[in-house]
Formats: C-alpha cells, sequence, structure tokens
C-alpha cells in the first residue's frame, strides 16, 4: 500500500513541481542573459567596469536583473513549501481528507508517503537552485575573466599550494583535509535531510491545527510558525555556542579551520532532525487518537 | 445471527456542554438494510464518522467484524460521505484506476457497467459534472465494492426524485447480500420501502432500534408517520 501511496501522491505534485522546476530554468535563462548581456556590452564598450554613462546605466540593468533574479529563486522556494502545505492539507482534513482517511492504510503509511514526496520535491528544487547560482556564476566569472587573466590566477594558485606545502605540518595538512571533508559530508546531509525534517515539521503543525475545533487551518499555520521560532532560536543558542566556542578552543587546542562552520551545519542538521522526527509522532498520534475531521 | 457492528458505550463529546453520541450502545447485524434516522443534529453523521475512523470516540469501543476500526476494518467497509470527497480536477477513469489500486474488492467491470447506463462518461473530468451527477459517481464507486458493510451518509439528499429512483434501485440491486447497508437520512417517506430495520436517534442517544415490520404491525402506521409522531416538535 505504501508504494502505491507513494505513487498518488506523486501523480497529484508533479504538475506543480515540474512548473517550479521550469520557472527556475527560465529565471536562470533570463538572469544569466539579464546579466552576461549588460556586461559585453561594458567590455565592447570601455573594455572595463568603468563609470562611463553607458556602464552606469548597464550596471544598473544587471543590478535589477541579479534582485529579479533572486527574488524569483526565494520565490520559487517558497512557493513549493507553501503548495506543498496546502496539498497536504487539502487532502488530508478537507472533504477530499474523507478519502484519504478511509483508505485502508496506516497513518504511517500515509504520513510518510507525503513526507517522502514532498521532501523530495523539495530537495530537487534546492538542488536546482544551487545549479542555477553555479551557472549563473560561472558564466559570469567566464564573461570578465580573460583567458591572460585565467593563466594568473591559475598561476597564483600554484603559488598559493606550494607556499603551504611548505608551512604546513603533517599534521595540519591531515586536519584540514579531515575539516574540509567534514564541512563536504554536513553540506551534503543538510541538503539530504533538512528538506524531509522541513515537511515533517510543517505537515505536523498543520496536523495540530486539527486539536482546534473552529480554526483548525490558522491554528496550523500559527503552530508551523510557533514550531519554527522554537527551531531558529534552538539554532542560533547552538550557533553562539560553535562561534565563539571554537574562537576560544582554537588558540588552545588547535580546533580546526572549518570547526565552527562545520559544526553550525551540525546542529542544523541535528536540530532539524529531532524536531522533525517530533512533529512527525506529533502528527501520527494526533491521527491516531485525535482525529476530528468536521 | 452473528452481529457484524458492535456499539459499546459509545460517546462523542465535541465540547463540555453536550455530548453529540451519548452513551450509544448498539449491535447491528448482518444482511440487513438499516435505515439511521434522526432530525438533523441527532448525531447520525457523527456515529457514521466514528464507523469510519474519521473521528475519535471520547470513550466507547466500536468494532466491526469483530476488530477496532483500522486498516482492516476500512477495507471490508464501503463508505458514501454526505459531501463529495473526489478531487475536482481527475478523470471519472482515473478515479476507477484509483479505487482498484487501493480496494481488493472493487470492481471495474461493475463500475464501468453503471457509468455506461447512465451515460457519464469515463473520460470527463469530475469538475465538468452537475452534483447530481457528481453523486452518483460517487454511489457507483461505493456499490462496486463487494463489502461487508456499506454506509451511506444521506444519499439521496440533493438529487432530483428520478436520481433518488436511481440510487434506490442501485443500492437494492448492487449490494452484496451477506452485507448491511447501513443509510443515513431524514427522506424516510423515499426510502422506507428498502428498510428492514431502522435506528432512531435524537440529542445524540439511541431512542429505538427495530424492524420495519414491527412498526407497521405494532403501531399500524408507515416509518415515516411514527417518526413524525416520536419527533413531533
Amino acid at each position: 500500500m505504501l508504494g502505491k501511496l507513494i505513487k498518488y501522491e506523486w501523480k497529484s505534485t508533479y504538475k506543480m513541481g515540474g512548473i517550479i522546476l521550469l520557472v527556475i530554468a527560465v529565471m536562470t535563462l533570463l538572469g544569466t542573459l539579464g546579466f552576461v548581456l549588460p556586461l559585453n556590452l561594458i567590455m565592447e564598450d570601455s573594455g572595463e567596469l568603468g563609470e562611463s554613462p553607458m556602464g552606469v546605466f548597464m550596471g544598473m540593468m544587471m543590478l535589477m536583473s541579479m534582485m529579479l533574479y533572486i527574488f524569483a529563486l526565494i520565490g520559487a522556494s517558497y512557493a513549493m513549501m507553501i503548495y506543498q502545505g496546502v496539498h497536504f492539507y487539502k487532502t488530508m482534513y478537507t472533504d477530499e481528507g474523507y478519502l484519504t482517511q478511509t483508505l485502508p492504510v496506516t497513518p504511517r503509511q500515509l504520513l510518510f508517503s507525503k513526507t517522502f514526496v514532498a521532501g523530495i520535491w523539495t530537495m530537487l528544487i534546492g538542488l536546482s537552485i544551487m545549479v542555477s547560482i553555479v551557472i549563473l556564476f560561472s558564466t559570469f566569472f567566464s564573461s570578465i575573466i580573460t583567458p591572460s587573466a585565467w593563466q594568473e590566477f591559475e598561476e597564483m594558485w600554484r603559488e598559493l599550494q606550494r607556499e603551504l606545502q611548505r608551512e604546513m605540518t603533517q599534521e595540519m595538512s591531515v586536519q584540514i583535509n579531515l575539516s574540509v571533508l567534514h564541512f563536504c559530508l554536513s553540506m551534503l546531509l543538510l541538503l539530504l535531510v533538512t528538506p524531509f525534517c522541513t515537511m515533517m515539521t510543517m505537515f505536523g503543525a498543520l496536523t495540530i491545527g486539527q486539536l482546534s475545533r473552529k480554526y483548525k487551518a490558522l491554528v496550523g499555520i500559527l503552530s508551523y510558525f510557533g514550531v519554527m521560532i522554537v527551531q531558529s532560536v534552538i539554532m542560533q543558542f547552538l550557533q553562539f555556542i560553535f562561534t565563539f566556542g571554537s574562537a576560544m578552543f582554537r588558540f588552545s587546542a588547535q580546533m580546526p579551520f572549518y570547526g565552527n562552520t562545520a559544526g553550525t551545519y551540525d546542529s542544523t542538521i541535528v536540530v532539524s532532525l529531532i524536531m522533525g522526527i517530533s512533529m512527525y509522532f506529533v502528527a501520527h498520534y494526533i491521527l491516531t487518537k485525535k482525529l476530528n475531521m468536521d | 445471527m452473528s452481529n457484524l457492528v458492535e456499539f459499546a458505550g459509545v460517546t462523542k463529546c465535541y465540547d463540555q456542554q453536550r455530548a453529540a453520541v451519548d452513551n450509544v450502545t448498539l449491535s447491528l447485524p448482518k444482511g440487513r438494510i438499516i435505515g439511521l434516522l434522526g432530525p438533523n443534529g441527532s448525531g447520525k453523521t457523527t456515529l457514521i464518522k466514528m464507523m469510519n475512523g474519521l473521528l475519535t470516540p471520547t470513550s466507547g469501543t466500536i468494532r466491526i467484524n469483530g476488530q477496532s476500526v483500522g486498516p482492516d476494518t476500512k477495507a471490508r467497509v464501503a463508505y458514501l460521505p454526505d459531501r463529495t470527497y473526489l478531487a475536482g480536477n481527475k478523470k471519472v477513469s482515473q478515479i476507477l484506476d484509483y479505487f482498484v489500486d487501493f480496494y481488493s474488492d472493487f470492481s471495474r467491470k461493475k463500475a464501468e457497467e453503471m457509468l455506461k447506463n447512465l451515460n457519464i462518461e469515463p473520460q470527463a473530468r469530475l469538475n465538468s459534472l452537475s452534483k447530481g451527477t457528481k453523486e452518483k459517481v460517487q454511489l457507483i464507486l461505493v456499490m462496486s465494492r463487494n463489502a461487508d458493510l456499506y454506509i451511506l451518509d444521506e444519499p439521496i439528499a440533493g438529487v432530483d426524485p428520478a436520481a433518488r429512483d436511481y440510487i434506490l434501485r442501485t443500492i437494492i440491486n448492487n449490494y452484496n447480500p451477506e452485507a448491511t447497508v447501513l443509510i443515513s437520512t431524514h427522506l424516510i417517506s423515499d426510502i422506507e420501502q428498502v428498510l428492514d430495520e431502522v435506528i432512531f436517534m435524537r440529542y445524540g442517544k439511541l431512542v429505538l432500534y427495530t424492524s420495519v415490520d414491527s412498526i407497521r404491525e405494532q403501531k399500524g402506521k408507515s416509518v415515516d408517520a411514527y417518526f413524525r409522531e416520536v419527533f413531533a416538535c
């Protein structure tokens, strides 16, 4: 039954997910054109990013393109989240919920299927936003960096590496490599885990709204904001500890270079995970023991 | 005759002031068409929702086929709610696929035959159909299952008399004779002819559970006339 639930959940969300992915692709194209075309015109006009009238005008164009692009990406991310919340609420707790809740499946299967599909979509949107940013910046840099400048940069990089090899001990080198590995793993986990945790938290909060007799949707939304505020406070607190704690320890215990950054990401993952799992169990409890479909 | 449904001291309170269903203890046998009758707010829909797991009882237990309400009972209960529970953007054929996938007792062939009889196009989207036709589609979905218990909440409310006749014919001709059909309505005269037994409810309490024949024989009245007498304002 779980496979069937996932299949139908995917079928009912793929259109909106596809549209949002398409919007990101179009915005990447427009953002790249809006950023690179004025840049090329400036380079053709004066050969540098100077203060000529053309340069100022094109600079404004670039700034506007960049702002539009950023707003569009943020909008796409929020659109997906809002859509998933509305879809969950509609299929679970409105008239359509009368069919969903009377299917011969367990509340656990229902919650899992919805969290899994919503999490996959959130992850896909997050990945596409990252790819879009990489495309935009690589296009930007390839426009402004001439082949000779690139050669100079490569030479500088090699020099830096040689310098580091001379200065660094074997132990320091291993330490840095481990830190970089830790950082990359933290980033990967963040990308893989947080979309599902975010969805579990949102679905749990919307389910809490079902405990209200009259204002189910409103209480659900308010619960979500409440949970997010608590989560942010905990994360800020942990970030404070990692930032100042690592600064103090670095002098005495040779804290890894990426220690505080990775620590912040680790705490974000752990807090998201604890919050997501807690809200999943809250939702499961309400669906099993307290469901009230008016 | 063994019982299909057992209610034991079932109470549902939405608030502390009044119970929507108040300490109902009742057993429903197999192979009957039972009318669940009562004025508005008598607790009929609340009782039905608890049987389908849409509401959790405040106290008491409900057992169907000896099991507590859950995935196993939902697999054997065909429920028609008092509202449209199908997504409007779906085609009728897609909804049939959905029922085939989730209900092992669903007969696609039977559903397609009924749709054909009513000239409902399987490729039509639900939001392009009239309210009455949507209700017929939902009824077809429910009656195409070979369930142990059919629970129909106001199946004939809001449709014209001709459609009511069709709906009642569909219920009579398609339900599994070993199964029980529980029909909630306040349009008693329209369904009286098909009922074996009736349950009267008022203010959440069970007022009467008896056979239609006994009302006719002992009271000398139709169920509709007796209902009007019992619930006279």
